[in-house]
C-alpha cells in the first residue's frame, strides 16, 4: 500500500513543528539552568554587609619615638568619626607587592604590545617618574553613622557599613563635627584629643592637644583624609571583598605626633599638663604639626577580614 | 502570520464572470452578478522567491448568501521552471484566499441565487511597482456583462471561460521578499491593531523579544529592549519610517537616538523586524536588528476622531485617504495633550503626515512623504527605590518637577521606484531636520552640593541622504537567480551642548559639551540570490560602510579633530524548503555600530563595535494564515556599552555575547480572529573581563524572557439601521521576566494587560481602551547608580536602585466618524 503523499507532508510538518517546540523548551530549560555552570547566572558583584571595627595600632599602645626623638606614651586618645568610605582606586604612596593586582579593577592593565614584550624579554625596566595622582574611582562601601571612640580602650565596634563586592584599595576617613557618641564629652567639641607623656633624656612632662574641624580641612574644605591605605593585612595594597566581613580601621596616632618638636615646650615645673594650642605663638607650630599629622593618610589603615 | 519581509506583490482578481446556467429554465432572465463585499488578501507562499508573475485561475461558486461555497482550480499555475512544492503552494494560497471572500450574491428576478465566476489570482514579483492600483479590495465590483442568465442549480453549473477576461476588481497584497532569517517577522494592520497602542513605539511590542518603556516623559524617545539588547534609545536597532532613517548619529543624549513619536500608530500599515545583521541592506546600528515602518491609511474618505481619557488626556486624530488611491496615499494629523499620571508628567504633541503615491509611467511611480512633529513634555525623572519603599516618596512623585524637554522633527522623503527593461530600481532621497532639548536630573546634589546636578542637553541636527538600488534577474545557476546592488549616502550636521543648570535659578552654571559634529556615511552593498538546487536558495552578499566624523569643540577654543573608518561585513542565508510551507534557514551576518563622534581622537581610525551573528531556525506558513517560527541565535560583540552607575550613562564595557531562542506563532484562521504570540529567551553574558565586569557574568539591564500576546476578535454583532454592527475585542499581554541588574540583583518582573472594546456602525465607531488594565505597579525604568537628593546631607555614594514608575491603569474613550 502506498502512503498518501499529502499525509506524508502533513506528518512531516507536524513532526518538524513538534521538534521545534521541543527544541525551544529544551533550549530554555538549559539556558535557565545554565547547563550546570554557575557562570552566567547573575551580574558581576553583589551587595555585602561590612561590620566596622576601630582599633589602635600596636605601635601606639606602648612607648614610641617621634621624628624629633621624643619618647611618647599615650594616656588619652579620643577621635570623632564622621564617615568612612572605601574605594577601588589605589592609595598613593602605598606600593603593593603584586602590582598587577592594582590594575585588576577600574584601571585595566596596559595591553601587551610588541614593544612591551621586547622590553620584558630583555628585562628593560619601566621608568617610574612619580606615583601619580590619587584617583578614588568607584565607591565600594561606606559607613555613614557619626560616632567617637576612645582609642585606648579599642577595639570598638561601629555601625555596620553597606558595600558591594570588589577590590578595595583605599579608604576615606572623615572627622565628625560636632562629635557624637561615647567619647564626645572627652572631645569637648573637638575632632581629636590626645594626652601623652613625653620624655627626652631626663625631661618628662605631659602634653594635651585638641584639634578642631578647621584644623583638619583639606583643600576642598572638608574634614576628610583621602587615599588611606587599604589591604588584606598582608601589605598587598588591596583587599578582595567577595562577601560579608569586617572592615578594620587601625589608627596609628604616632603619625599625628611624629613631627612634634617638643623642645619648643618649656617643661612645667610641676605635674601640670601643657596644653598645646594654636593661640600660643611658640606652641602654634607644634599644634600645626599635630594638625598635619591628623591629615596623614598612613595614620588610618583599613583592612578586611572576611566572615 | 507572515514571517517574512514582504514587498509589493499583487494578486489580481481578474475576469469576474457569472457562468452560464445549466439552462434549468430555458429562458435567460437578466441577473445582477455577485458584487465583492470583502476579499481577504492571499498570502505569498512561505519562502517562495519568484521574480516572474504567477497566475492561478479559479472557478468560484458563490452561493445565495454570498459565500464562496466552492473554489476549484481551472488552470494550473503558470510557473516556469517550477517545482511541485511551489505549484501546490500557489494553488493552496489562491484557493484559501478565495474561499474567504464575501459577495453580495447574484440577484435574479426571484431574488438571490448562486452563481459561478472565474477568478484569476495574480502573484506579482516583489519589486513590481503598485501600478496595479490600491492594495485594499474595492467593493462594488461588477461582472463583465451585468445581465446574466440565472442559475438556480449551482451544482450543475459548469465553469466556462467565455467572456471571462475583463478585469473587474483587484486585490493588492504585499508580496514577500525572501526571508533573511528564520525569526524575521512582519506585522500588518491585523496584528498591529489587535491590541490598543498609544504610540508608534508601542507597536514594537508585537515583535517577539521587544519590550518598550518610556522613563522620562511622553516625548522623549522610548527605551527599547530587543533580543537581549538594551538598545536604550536606539543604539542597537536600525529604524526606518516611510523611507527615512530615524537613528540620530552622535546625538548628545545617546548614540542612535530614535524618537518615533512623530508617527501616529493608525498610519503604520506594517512593521517589518529583521533581527540580527543578516541582510546586506542593514547598516549602522543594526546590532540587535532592524525595524522598518511602512506608512499608509486605508479608511476611504475622512476620518475624524476625538478621545478623552484618564489624567486629562485629550486626543484628536484626522485623516484623509482618497477612495480609489493606494493606501500609501493619505494625510493625517494628530494632537495630544495630557496632564500626566503624576506630578511633572504633563505632555503635548502635534504631528502631521502627508504621503502620496503617483504613477509617472506604466512601470514607474513616485512616492512623496512629508511630516512635521512638535512636542513639549514634562518628566518626573527617577526616584530612589529606598525612598519609595520607605514611604518617603510616593512612586508617582518627583524630586525635581522642572525636568522635561522639547522635541521636533520635519522631514521630506521622495521614493522613485519601478522597472526599466529588466532592471527594477529604487531611488529615495530624504531630508530631515531634528531638534531636541532635554532637562533632567538623575543625581540630585551628588556632584554639586550647592547648585545641584540638573543638566540640559541640546541637539539640533540636519540630515540629508539617499538610498538607491538596482535589481535584475540573472541566470547563474538557475533562471530565477537575481542580483541587487545598492548604495546609500548620508550627511549629518549636528550642533550639541550639555550644560549644568542651577536647580534654583535654572541658569547655566557650566558647559560640559559644546560642539559641532559633521558626519558622513557612504555605503554600498551587493546581494545575490542563487538556486543551486530545486528546494535550496542561497542569499547573501557583502556591505561596505565608510563613516567620517569632524568635530569642532567650542570648549577648547574651537579645536577641531576628525576621524574616519570603514567596515566590511559579509552576510548570507541558506534557505531549504523542507515540505510545502516549511523552511529551514541558516543565517550569518556581520554588522557594526558606530561610536559617539565626541569620543574620537584626532586622526583616529573610527573604532566600530563589530557584531557577528548566527541563527538557525524553521519557518512555517500556510494558506490558512497560520505562521510559526522557531529560531536559536548567537551574537558576539567585540565590545559593548552598558549603563554605568558611577557616571550614570552608557559607557564602553568588554566584549559580550547573546545566546537565545525565539518562537513566534500567528493565526488568522478567520477574518474575525487574530492571534499573535511571541516569546524570546536570551542570555547576555560578558565574554571578557574588564573594569567592573567579569567574564561569564550576565550583562545588566537586559531582560531574559519577553512574552507578548496580541489577540483580537472582530465579530459582526448584527444589523442596525441597515448597517452591519461590527464589534472589536482586543487584548495585548506583555510579560517581562528576569531582568538582571548590577550586583547580582534582579529587577521587578512586569505583567501588563491592555484591552480594547469597540463597536462600529459603518460611519461611526465608539471605542474604549484601557492600558495596564490590572493596574499593576511596575517600573518602566530601573537603574543602579549613586545619587543624593537631600541637599546638605552626607551623601551615600554607593550605587542604589532608582526607578521611574510605569503608568497606572488609564482609560481612553474615542468617538470616530468615517465620512
Amino acid at each position: 500500500m502506498q502512503f498518501p503523499q499529502d499525509k506524508l507532508v502533513k506528518l512531516t510538518k507536524r513532526l518538524s513543528l513538534g521538534v521545534a517546540v521541543y527544541g525551544l523548551w529544551l533550549g530554555i530549560a538549559s539556558l535557565q539552568s545554565g547547563c550546570g555552570d554557575e557562570t552566567g547566572k547573575s551580574t558581576t558583584g553583589k551587595r555585602v554587609t561590612l561590620h566596622t571595627r576601630v582599633d589602635l595600632a600596636e605601635v601606639a599602645r606602648g612607648t614610641f619615638t617621634n621624628g624629633f626623638d621624643w619618647q611618647i606614651q599615650l594616656k588619652e586618645v579620643e577621635l570623632s568619626i564622621g564617615e568612612l568610605r572605601y574605594y577601588e582606586g589605589a592609595a598613593i604612596g602605598v606600593l603593593p607587592g603584586d602590582t598587577s593586582q592594582r590594575y585588576a579593577g577600574a584601571v585595566p592593565p596596559p595591553p601587551q604590545t610588541p614593544t612591551s614584550l621586547f622590553r620584558g624579554w630583555f628585562q628593560i625596566p619601566t621608568a617610574k617618574a612619580h606615583p601619580g595622582h590619587y584617583v578614588a574611582g568607584d565607591e565600594l562601601g561606606e559607613m555613614l553613622t557619626p560616632t567617637s571612640v576612645d582609642l585606648l580602650v579599642a577595639p570598638a565596634s561601629l555601625t555596620d557599613a553597606a558595600g558591594v563586592t570588589g577590590h578595595y584599595r583605599s579608604g576615606w576617613f572623615t572627622f565628625g563635627d560636632p562629635p557624637t557618641g561615647p567619647a564626645a564629652s572627652a572631645l569637648d567639641g573637638s575632632v581629636a584629643h590626645v594626652v601623652a607623656t613625653v620624655s627626652q633624656s631626663d625631661v618628662v612632662f605631659d602634653v594635651e592637644l585638641f584639634a578642631n574641624e578647621a584644623d583638619v580641612l583639606d583643600t576642598n574644605g572638608v574634614p576628610t583624609v583621602e587615599g588611606c591605605p587599604f589591604d588584606d593585612g598582608a601589605d598587598s595594597g588591596q583587599a578582595v571583598v567577595s562577601g560579608d566581613g569586617t572592615i578594620v580601621l587601625t589608627i596609628d596616632p604616632s603619625h599625628w605626633v611624629d613631627q612634634l618638636d617638643l623642645a619648643r615646650v618649656t617643661p612645667p615645673t610641676d605635674a601640670s599638663v601643657v596644653e598645646i594650642t594654636s593661640d600660643d605663638a611658640i606652641l602654634a607650630p607644634l599644634h600645626n604639626a599635630f594638625a598635619r599629622g591628623l591629615r596623614q593618610a598612613v595614620a588610618y589603615r583599613f583592612s578586611f577580614i572576611p566572615d | 502570520m507572515t514571517l517574512r519581509r514582504l514587498s509589493p506583490t499583487t494578486a489580481a482578481l481578474a475576469g469576474l464572470l457569472l457562468c452560464p446556467p445549466a439552462a434549468a429554465h430555458g429562458d435567460h432572465a437578466e441577473v445582477t452578478p455577485p458584487e465583492v463585499v470583502s476579499q481577504s488578501e492571499p498570502t505569498w507562499p512561505e519562502g517562495s522567491d519568484r521574480s516572474q508573475e504567477v497566475r492561478v485561475t479559479l472557478v468560484l461558486t458563490v452561493d445565495a448568501q454570498g459565500r464562496v461555497s466552492d473554489a476549484q482550480l481551472a488552470t494550473p499555475p503558470e510557473l516556469p521552471q517550477h517545482s511541485e512544492v511551489e505549484v501546490s503552494e500557489f494553488e493552496a494560497h489562491a484557493v484559501e484566499a478565495a474561499k474567504r471572500w464575501r459577495f453580495k450574491p447574484a440577484l435574479g428576478p426571484e431574488g438571490p441565487l448562486s452563481a459561478k465566476i472565474r477568478a484569476v489570482i495574480r502573484f506579482l514579483p516583489a519589486t513590481e511597482p503598485s501600478r496595479a492600483g490600491p492594495r485594499k479590495a474595492r467593493t462594488g465590483a461588477h461582472g463583465p456583462a451585468g445581465h446574466l442568465p440565472t442559475d438556480q442549480t449551482p451544482a450543475a453549473a459548469a465553469p466556462t471561460s467565455e467572456g471571462a477576461d475583463q478585469p473587474t476588481d483587484q486585490v493588492y497584497v504585499r508580496a514577500a521578499t525572501p526571508p533573511r532569517t528564520a525569526s524575521a517577522v512582519e506585522r500588518d494592520r491585523r496584528v498591529l491593531s489587535a491590541a490598543p497602542h498609544r504610540t508608534a513605539s508601542d507597536l514594537l511590542l508585537t515583535v517577539p523579544g521587544t519590550f518598550v518603556t518610556q522613563h522620562s516623559g511622553e516625548g522623549k524617545a522610548h527605551q527599547i529592549f530587543f533580543r537581549g539588547f538594551d538598545a536604550v534609545h536606539g543604539q542597537d536597532i536600525e529604524f526606518w519610517v516611510g523611507g527615512a532613517p530615524v537613528n540620530e548619529v552622535s546625538n548628545v543624549h545617546g548614540q542612535g537616538y530614535a524618537d518615533l513619536h512623530f508617527v501616529m500608530p493608525e498610519v503604520v500599515t506594517r512593521v517589518t523586524a529583521l533581527p540580527g545583521p543578516y541582510s546586506p541592506e542593514q547598516g549602522d546600528f543594526a546590532v540587535a536588528g532592524s525595524m522598518d515602518f511602512e506608512l499608509g491609511y486605508d479608511e476611504p474618505g475622512f476620518t475624524v476622531s476625538g478621545s478623552l481619557g484618564s489624567y486629562g488626556a485629550r486626543r484628536a486624530f484626522l485623516a484623509y485617504h482618497p477612495k480609489d488611491a493606494p493606501a500609501e496615499t493619505f494625510g493625517a494629523f494628530e494632537t495630544y495633550e495630557s496632564d500626566g499620571f503624576g506630578v511633572g508628567r504633563a505632555a503635548q504633541r502635534a504631528s502631521a503626515i502627508a504621503q502620496i503615491v503617483h504613477p509617472l509611467h506604466d512601470d514607474i511611480e513616485l512616492r512623496l512623504l512629508a511630516s512635521t512633529y512638535a512636542a513639549r513634555f514634562g518628566s518626573a525623572g527617577v526616584l530612589r527605590l529606598d525612598d519609595v519603599e520607605s514611604g518617603r516618596m510616593d512612586r508617582f512623585d518627583s524630586y525635581d518637577t522642572a525636568q522635561g524637554g522639547r522635541s521636533g522633527r520635519t522631514q521630506v522623503v521622495a521614493d522613485l521606484r519601478g522597472a526599466l527593461d529588466d532592471w527594477h530600481f529604487h531611488f529615495s532621497p530624504y531630508a530631515i531636520s531634528r531638534s531636541l532639548e532635554l532637562d533632567h536630573d538623575f543625581t540630585g546634589f551628588l556632584e554639586d552640593p550647592v547648585n545641584g546636578d540638573s543638566t540640559q542637553q541640546l541637539n539640533d541636527a540636519r540630515t540629508l541622504g539617499f538610498r538607491a538600488s538596482l535589481r535584475r534577474q540573472i541566470k547563474l545557476l538557475n533562471e530565477h537567480d537575481s542580483i541587487s546592488v545598492g548604495i546609500a549616502g548620508r550627511d549629518d550636521s549636528i550642533e550639541q551642548s550639555d550644560r549644568l543648570l542651577s536647580q534654583v535659578t535654572r541658569e547655566v552654571t557650566a558647559s560640559v559639551i559644546d560642539s559641532e559634529v559633521h558626519a558622513q556615511s557612504v555605503s554600498g552593498f551587493v546581494d545575490v540570490s542563487l538556486r543551486p538546487l530545486p528546494r535550496v536558495v542561497v542569499r547573501g552578499g557583502a556591505r561596505w560602510d565608510a563613516l567620517s566624523f569632524g568635530i569642532t569643540d567650542h570648549l577648547r577654543n574651537d579645536q577641531t579633530r576628525s576621524a574616519q573608518g570603514t567596515h566590511f561585513g559579509k552576510k548570507g542565508t541558506l534557505d531549504v524548503a523542507v515540505v510545502p510551507g516549511l523552511h529551514a534557514l541558516l543565517s550569518y551576518g556581520e554588522g557594526f555600530r558606530s561610536p559617539q563622534a565626541r569620543s574620537l581622537g584626532a586622526g583616529e581610525r573610527t573604532p566600530f563595535t563589530k557584531v557577528t551573528s548566527y541563527e538557525f531556525g524553521v519557518r512555517y506558513g500556510d494558506a490558512k494564515r497560520i505562521r510559526a517560527s522557531f529560531a536559536a541565535f548567537h551574537t558576539d560583540l567585540s565590545d559593548d556599552v552598558v549603563f554605568l552607575e558611577s557616571v550614570a550613562r552608557n559607557e564602553p564595557v568588554p566584549a559580550t555575547q547573546r545566546n537565545g531562542a525565539v518562537i513566534d506563532f500567528t493565526a488568522e484562521p478567520t477574518p474575525w480572529f487574530t492571534s499573535s504570540l511571541g516569546a524570546t529567551y536570551t542570555r547576555a553574558t560578558f565574554t571578557e573581563s574588564g573594569g567592573d565586569y567579569a567574564e561569564g557574568a550576565l550583562v545588566p539591564f537586559v531582560p531574559q524572557m519577553v512574552v507578548r500576546d496580541d489577540l483580537a476578535l472582530k465579530p459582526t454583532l448584527g444589523k442596525l439601521l441597515g448597517r452591519s454592527l461590527v464589534g472589536t475585542f482586543g487584548l495585548g499581554l506583555t510579560y517581562l521576566y528576569r531582568r538582571p541588574i548590577p550586583y547580582g540583583e534582579l529587577g521587578t518582573n512586569v505583567f501588563l494587560m491592555d484591552a480594547r472594546v469597540a463597536a462600529r456602525l459603518k460611519e461611526v465607531e465608539l471605542s474604549l481602551e484601557s492600558f495596564n488594565l490590572l493596574d499593576t505597579d511596575w517600573n518602566d525604568g530601573e537603574f543602579v547608580y549613586a545619587s543624593n537628593f537631600n541637599q546638605g546631607s552626607a551623601p551615600s555614594l554607593l550605587p542604589v536602585q532608582h526607578v521611574s514608575a510605569g503608568a497606572p491603569r488609564t482609560v481612553m474613550a474615542t468617538l470616530t466618524l468615517f465620512i
